[in-house]
């Protein structure tokens, strides 16, 4: 895998309903005890969005010393090698600002995957115009697989895995490691309306940013939703909205402006 | 109020919860399994990432000798703020106080400094049963899941098996090295006293590399092995501190960089 900033992923596959303990240990050793999943999708972004929604979350988090859980991988272009700039590029690019941060990435095994000299490819599909890779600028990568003997496929379920993983990670973090959770949503579908569902349901605080599109923005303005969940928070979508939730939820101090944030909108 | 301390003294026995929060986490696990992530997080709640395996037993020592022994590890662990983990069981009188042993020393050293969390684990030697006021027994001595531990790792053979004395040994050195790979913990051990079981897990941990503090003074195995190092060769990673010398265990601790 390629690397940048020194880290190098330690790589986990697990079969669902394994025990995780090495991947959560290693999320407690941020120096905060914070753990922010960050979710979503790029529906109907186009690159300069996409642009936009890296150096919004880059300088919003600025001063984070938590963990971050996100998608693990990177598209990037079959021909030209060039990497998209998607929700999967948000939490690389906190990290690369904010070096003492953790990052984990988890990967539902969809396709075969292959090591090659261009990274751990974990979907390569030859009408596709682009290459999913595993993402090389993580602190851990988790494959997390059905079974090992069930072809893989993706499917709604195998997406599922994704984000259940996830909650169940965050879940013994908070329960047993009293570390304080937020998701953040950005964009994004079907599988990402489960996720924030699912979510709200336990209580758990969250982050909607507005005007961010799809799924996140339906329910950052669906009033009967926010009034029957008062730990959901929303936003604009730029940096200083963002930033004034993280204060507010004391995930990052008030005073930790190490970047000059810029105003986007 | 002074009823409620009353109130408190009273009903506080061998079996009454001690730890702060009135919960302790009980987690069973196969012995051939992983440690579970319930067990394995708890540890990260402790302020520094330390952790110390205090090992041996209390054969041979009479009532002032037990108590000597807690006010030893409560002063010599001053300023301590990591795991202090041990065997998790608690041994009571006929009359239903405590009947101090190693076990109850993480107790007693999460009771006098923030940030400690005291951790157990224990193998199932005999048939668990809810005895009394529901108090749960872990065998038919009366040995109770000690009430002062944040958690206890319990570890069975299968559902059917039972194990010997030394049967959780393998796990909690798993969860210590868990602990040092992945969340950046330092690990040592103290030996006090201790018999077969002591030896095995002594010897282990001092093979393993951390640091291991002998009490010279303490009876049997540690006194063997100190006996033994005296006539040959001392592991570097190895330190001996006089029985009651509580001052100089802090010392040790504080050069080891676990306190401090």
């Amino acid at each position: 895998m390629e690397t940048r900033n020194n880290i190098i992923p330690s790589l986990y596959v697990k079969t669902k309903g394994e025990s995780t303990a090495q991947v959560s240990l290693k999320l407690t050793t941020a120096p905060t005890k914070w753990i922010v999943r960050v979710t979503g999708g790029c529906g109907y972004m186009s690159p300069q969005d996409g642009e936009h929604l890296i150096e919004t979350f880059s300088s919003a988090f600025s001063g984070y010393k938590g963990s971050l859980i996100f998608g693990g991988t990177q598209m990037r272009d079959r021909d030209t090698n060039e990497v998209v700039c998607g929700i999967t590029e948000v939490v690389p690019a906190i990290q690369a600002n904010n070096p003492e941060v953790v990052s984990l990435g988890i990967i539902a095994k969809c396709s075969d995957i292959n090591i090659t000299n261009r990274g751990l490819i974990i979907s390569d599909n030859n009408d596709d115009k682009y290459i999913t890779f595993c993402h090389p600028q993580q602190n851990i990568a988790l494959i997390v697989q059905k079974n090992p003997d069930t072809p893989s496929k993706a499917t709604e379920t195998i997406w599922d895995m994704e984000y259940q993983e996830a909650m169940e990670i965050i879940s013994d973090l908070r329960q047993f490691a009293e570390m304080r959770s937020l998701l953040v949503s950005y964009n994004g579908g079907k599988t990402t309306e489960k996720e924030i569902l699912a979510t709200a349901q336990k209580g758990w605080p969250i982050l909607l940013v507005k005007g961010s599109g799809r799924i996140t923005d339906q329910y950052a303005t669906d009033i009967s939703f926010l009034s029957r969940h008062p730990h959901v928070h929303t936003c604009e979508n730029n940096s200083y909205a963002i930033r004034n939730v993280l204060i507010k939820i004391g995930l990052i101090n008030n005073s930790s402006n190490i970047i000059k944030l810029k105003k986007t909108s | 109020m002074s009823e409620v301390t009353e109130q408190t003294q009273t009903e506080t026995t061998g079996k009454t919860v001690t730890i702060p929060d009135g919960v302790v986490l009980l987690v069973m696990n196969r012995g051939q399994e992983q440690v579970p992530n319930a067990f394995a997080l708890i540890g990260t709640r402790a302020k520094d990432k330390k952790c110390i395996r205090i090992a041996g037993g209390c054969k041979g020592l009479d009532e002032e000798g037990k108590t000597n022994m807690l006010e030893f590890f409560r002063h010599g662990f001053a300023g301590y703020a990591g795991i202090a983990f041990s065997g998790g069981t608690r041994t009571l009188t006929d009359d239903g106080k405590m009947d101090p042993m190693v076990t109850d020393i993480p107790g007693i050293i999460a009771e006098n400094n923030e940030g400690v969390i005291a951790l157990g684990t224990a193998p199932r030697t005999g048939q668990f049963t809810l005895q009394g006021e529901s108090v749960f027994t872990l065998d038919q001595y009366g040995t109770i899941a000690n009430p002062s531990m944040a958690a206890i790792l319990l570890v069975q053979n299968g559902a059917e098996g039972l194990l010997d004395w030394d049967g959780d040994v393998d796990v909690y050195f798993e969860a210590m090295k868990n602990w040092e790979q992945h969340a950046d913990f330092q690990n040592a051990i103290i030996s006090y006293n201790g018999g077969g079981v002591t030896e095995t897990e002594v010897r282990k941990g001092i093979k393993v590399g951390w640091p291991t503090i002998l009490v010279k003074g303490s009876g049997r195995f540690t006194d063997q092995l100190i006996e033994e190092y005296e006539n040959g060769e001392t592991p570097k990673n190895v330190h001996v501190v006089e029985i009651g010398n509580a001052e100089a265990l802090n010392q040790i601790l504080q050069e080891l960089d676990f306190i401090g």
